[in-house]
């Protein structure tokens, strides 16, 4: 199937063929990605993204299909969540102000390098953003999952985050749902750099949702909910603006559902099997590895860029240790589940199989 | 079988056909969608995403039917 042909100031941007082999992947992809979303909460895009970027698709197009698969699925999803009761609407009216700004502020700087620096420097400017955030993550996870006092329930903010939360700049605002009273300053700080990174990288609630905890003091489940409430608004305006500029590529977001859809529900029921720490461990594989992928492809683009100067031979090993390195880790991420589903279901057989067993003697006695 | 269970089946039936249909529609029809969809203009963009909830909505709904069915039943 031929890939659309679209005129842009700087460079020619062409959407790619989808080939069986191509298609197949992107399922593929999606089925890894949704899998590992719906286990972890969020965060399929840290492997759809750059997975798709691997099989040679634009970044700004892989952002762009990729905020717009999260639309969708976001729509369908809300009237769900919206029974769950746990949104602050008020502080979700507050923050959608400035997260549509920061949104509309990583849709901008994306149009303006790619049409400034073609398809190599847009995809140099999100990995780049993808290896400073997802390594940064997963140190924090890291130190987390091997802090044994961080285990034992105690959600203490710490560092910057502590630092942070005890700024009283006017105007404070109550929010009733949330009971909490917080400076409006922080609530646009963190507003902002959510809908920064939801249009930049096409993922924003894995800095939303804990900086509403650790940061303004909001419980849990309506950090995650109101969240929700903020995807629709920030997936809306983004995948929006994206289609706006011709940059959706519809073939890829309908190829990323068919194994997405899937993925996300049995991911969601792994959840049930497993403990908060396995998923914890599960969350740093992927994504670091994902980072690690992305660090191996930047030099790959600066050379597209004529800004540093290695062999055709470097640039291609360093580009398939990329791939490898994504794939690697997003099969390794699905592998472990699958293997903590295995091991939880042999456990409530041999748990089944005693307790039928001692039902059996006790009535013969 | 019992009702219920037989109408769930149906409505399996009808969400998965519904689905496949508008794939096979999509991806026939792809290049003169595409002319349409990359326009550029507003109402193209709208008609885009609108495109995208729709196939959400029926996929998803045929999916999580599915899944019902094998008990594999999730909050998503």
């Amino acid at each position: 199937m031929a890939g659309e042909t679209i005129s842009l100031v700087g460079e020619v941007m062409r959407f790619i063929d989808i080939t069986p082999k191509t298609a197949f992947s992107m399922a593929g992809l999606g089925f890894l990605g949704g899998m590992l979303s719906g286990f972890i909460g969020s965060g399929g895009a840290f492997v759809m993204t750059p997975g798709m970027m691997a099989l040679g698709v634009p970044g700004i197009a892989a952002v762009s299909s990729n905020l717009a698969h999260k639309f969708g699925k976001a729509m369908v999803g809300a009237r769900k969540h919206s029974k769950m009761g746990n949104v602050d609407v008020k502080l979700g009216i507050y923050m959608v102000v400035f997260l549509l700004l920061g949104v509309n502020l990583a849709v901008f700087l994306n149009k303006y390098i790619f049409n400034s620096m073609g398809k190599a420097g847009s995809n140099l400017y999100i990995s780049f953003v993808f290896v400073v955030l997802l390594s940064g993550l997963t140190i924090v996870m890291l130190r987390d999952i091997f802090n044994p006092n961080n285990n034992k329930g105690a959600v203490k903010p710490e560092g910057f985050a502590a630092k942070l939360s005890k700024i009283n700049i006017p105007p404070m605002i109550y929010f009733k749902v949330a009971n909490v009273r917080v400076s409006l300053w922080l609530v646009a700080f963190i507003a902002l750099a959510t809908g920064w990174l939801a249009g930049t990288v096409g993922v924003g609630g894995f800095i939303g949702v804990p900086a509403m905890i650790y940061v303004l003091g909001i419980p849990t489940m309506v950090a995650a909910g109101t969240e929700l409430f903020l995807a629709i608004f920030s997936g809306a305006s983004g995948a929006f603006q994206y289609a706006l500029g011709g940059f959706v590529d519809i073939r890829l977001v309908l190829l990323l559902y068919l194994g997405s859809l899937l993925g996300l529900h049995i991911g969601a029921n792994a959840t049930k099997m497993v403990s908060e720490l396995q998923i914890k461990l599960v969350m740093a594989v992927v994504i670091g590895m994902s980072a690690v992928s992305r660090a191996f492809a930047i030099p790959k683009y600066l050379v597209d860029l004529q800004m540093a100067n290695f062999s055709q031979g470097v640039a291609s090993v360093l580009d398939l240790a990329a791939t490898v390195t994504l794939y690697g880790g997003a099969i390794v991420g699905v592998l472990m589940i699958i293997r903590y589903i295995i091991r939880f279901k042999q456990g409530n057989r041999v748990d089944t199989q005693s307790s039928t067993q001692s039902t059996l003697k006790r009535n013969s006695a | 079988m019992s009702k219920a269970s037989k109408s769930s089946f149906l409505q399996t039936i009808i969400f998965l056909g519904l689905s496949a249909g508008a794939y096979l529609l999509i991806f026939f029809n792809i290049e003169q969608l595409n002319q349409f969809f990359l326009s550029k203009a507003v109402i193209p963009a709208l008609c885009l995403l609108g495109t995208v909830i729709g196939i959400a909505f029926l996929y998803g709904t045929a999916i999580s039917n599915v899944l019902s069915i094998l008990g594999l039943e999730s909050d998503h």
